[in-house]
């Protein structure tokens, strides 16, 4: 959050949003609007009352707001994590979803493994009273199995995180 | 004179373009859909929404007599630039003066992701319409995709009404919550966007070729019992970063789902390799040895499907 205190001169209009939200901006403006949008909560909050208008305008019943649910998840998930190695990160490319799974650990269970509730859900075995046998996949690895794997699954279309970017997504985080 | 002219109109539309009718067969319109992102003209703006971040990027199409022409322009995130001439796809990163270009294995762009051939996907799951909504200004057509055992999760998919072009798709968990959704915010179909459009954009700058990080290969692996409708749709070896031996990448897929199985030769004296089942969002990971070979699954899918991908992983005489 580092960013919050370079504030500039520029602040998107409600009419900025409103053309991002309806794909009228250029590449130049939109790079802009993007930049502010990850600054600025309250363009968030913006943006997302835009498309919430919008969906209504056009009756729509498929809107729902994924990112605050998701991130509502996210808080609520245990940190299990030791602080991800940076040294080697630097000279090479990695995609920006792969950040994402840093948080993703191998926790093994030879009681539970067969069982439903590990199979969906680490915290369980992690808490499971049993006797427990945690490893851990270097997240760095990790990483790069996942945009190895991205090659060939649709979705995130990033295909480099280059070391700036990478700073950039962990201050924000 | 009018008759004449409804003919002209008609005959300017491309062969394929069908309306699609929420009373049709399912399974036709699915097939109709899966070919209208392929074989029509589009220029729109979409939104990738997962994990809490939202990707917002460009895609042009172009189909003439050269063939395809597909570009993606990430608008959100580092810039960078894929560009796709038929099977060719190319990614454009600018760096300073220089762009990095690196010819990628396949890779798929929304809207374009259902198979041509839609049989892998109406055999296991069942095509269920929803209605009509407007997304992005076109009247649209929604199908849910049910899965029709434990191997996948559930999709819904909605497409223009008059185009058949899949204009929002929605990844689901099989709670029936949304994990991933892409979506058009705007778009215009049937006008080809100009050959010009389609360039990467950075030809003044110098480019550099990358070398691909990945070689053909096959090796002796096998999964002797597949789950229900997936096949093996590829397979490579790699280099990484961190290792010091090539790992085997082989890709499985029943069409929608993707799941990647990564083999590689565990060093002797290395620390005890992880084993297990992990989730993260819609990820699933399942890792295990065998012999002296460490074995990870990963990929959209229920643990049980990459539990039996796993299970079933042998070496066989004959690649």
């Amino acid at each position: 959050m580092q960013n919050t205190a370079q504030k500039t001169d520029y602040q998107p209009l409600s009419d900025t949003i409103s053309a991002a939200v309806d794909g009228e901006l250029n590449i130049a403006e939109f790079q802009q609007f993007i930049a502010d949008y990850k600054r600025d909560n309250a363009v968030q909050a913006d943006w997302q009352t835009y498309h919430t208008i919008g969906d209504s305008l056009r009756k729509s019943n498929h809107y729902c707001n994924l990112t605050a649910r998701i991130s509502a998840q996210l808080a609520h998930e245990p940190t299990l994590l030791a602080p991800p190695k940076k040294s080697r990160i630097a000279h090479y490319a990695l995609p920006v979803a792969a950040s994402v799974a840093a948080i993703m650990f191998v926790s093994w269970s030879a009681l539970n493994l067969n069982t439903p509730s590990t199979m969906t859900n680490t915290v369980a075995s992690i808490s499971a009273p049993a006797p427990v046998q945690t490893a851990q996949i270097d997240p760095a690895q990790l990483n790069e199995f996942i945009a190895a794997h991205r090659d060939y699954a649709a979705g995130v279309n990033s295909p480099y995180m280059n070391a700036s970017y990478a700073t950039s997504t962990e201050h924000q985080q | 004179m009018k008759w004449w002219f409804a003919y002209f109109a008609l005959s300017c539309l491309p062969a394929h373009a069908a309306s699609l009718d929420v009373n049709a067969n399912p399974n036709t319109n699915l097939a109709i859909i899966a070919k209208a992102s392929a074989q029509l003209n589009y220029d729109g703006t979409f939104m990738y929404q997962h994990d809490g971040h939202i990707e917002i990027s460009h895609i042009a199409h172009r189909v003439d007599s050269a063939g395809e022409l597909a570009k993606l322009d990430a608008l959100s995130g580092p810039p960078h630039a894929f560009v796709r001439v038929n099977d060719a796809v190319y990614c454009y990163i600018p760096d300073g003066n220089q762009v990095r270009v690196e010819r990628r294995p396949q890779h798929q762009f929304f809207p374009q992701l259902l198979p041509v051939n839609v049989n892998s996907i109406t055999e296991h799951y069942t095509v269920k319409p929803v209605g009509y909504d407007t997304i992005a200004e076109h009247k649209s057509i929604g199908y849910n995709l049910i899965p029709n055992d434990a191997y996948r999760y559930p999709y819904q998919l909605w497409a223009d009404a008059e185009s058949g072009l899949l204009l929002k798709f929605i990844r689901l968990d099989n709670k029936q919550n949304i994990v991933g959704q892409f979506s058009f915010s705007q778009v215009d179909i049937g006008q080809a966007p100009e050959r010009a459009q389609l360039q990467s954009g950075y030809s003044n700058k110098k480019q550099i070729m990358m070398p691909s990080k990945e070689t053909t290969a096959k090796s002796t692996w096998r999964v002797t019992k597949l789950p229900p409708g997936y096949t093996l749709i590829g397979e490579n070896q790699r280099d990484f970063p961190h290792k010091k031996t090539s790992v085997i990448h082989q890709v499985y897929s029943d069409g929608l789902a993707i799941i990647s199985i990564f083999i590689e030769t565990i060093p002797p004296a290395s620390p005890a390799a992880p084993q297990g089942l992990s989730t993260q969002g819609i990820i699933s990971l399942y890792a295990h040895r065998i012999a002296q070979y460490q074995i990870t699954a990963l990929g959209e899918v229920p643990s049980a499907t990459l539990l039996m991908l796993a299970d079933h992983l042998k070496q066989v005489n004959t690649p």
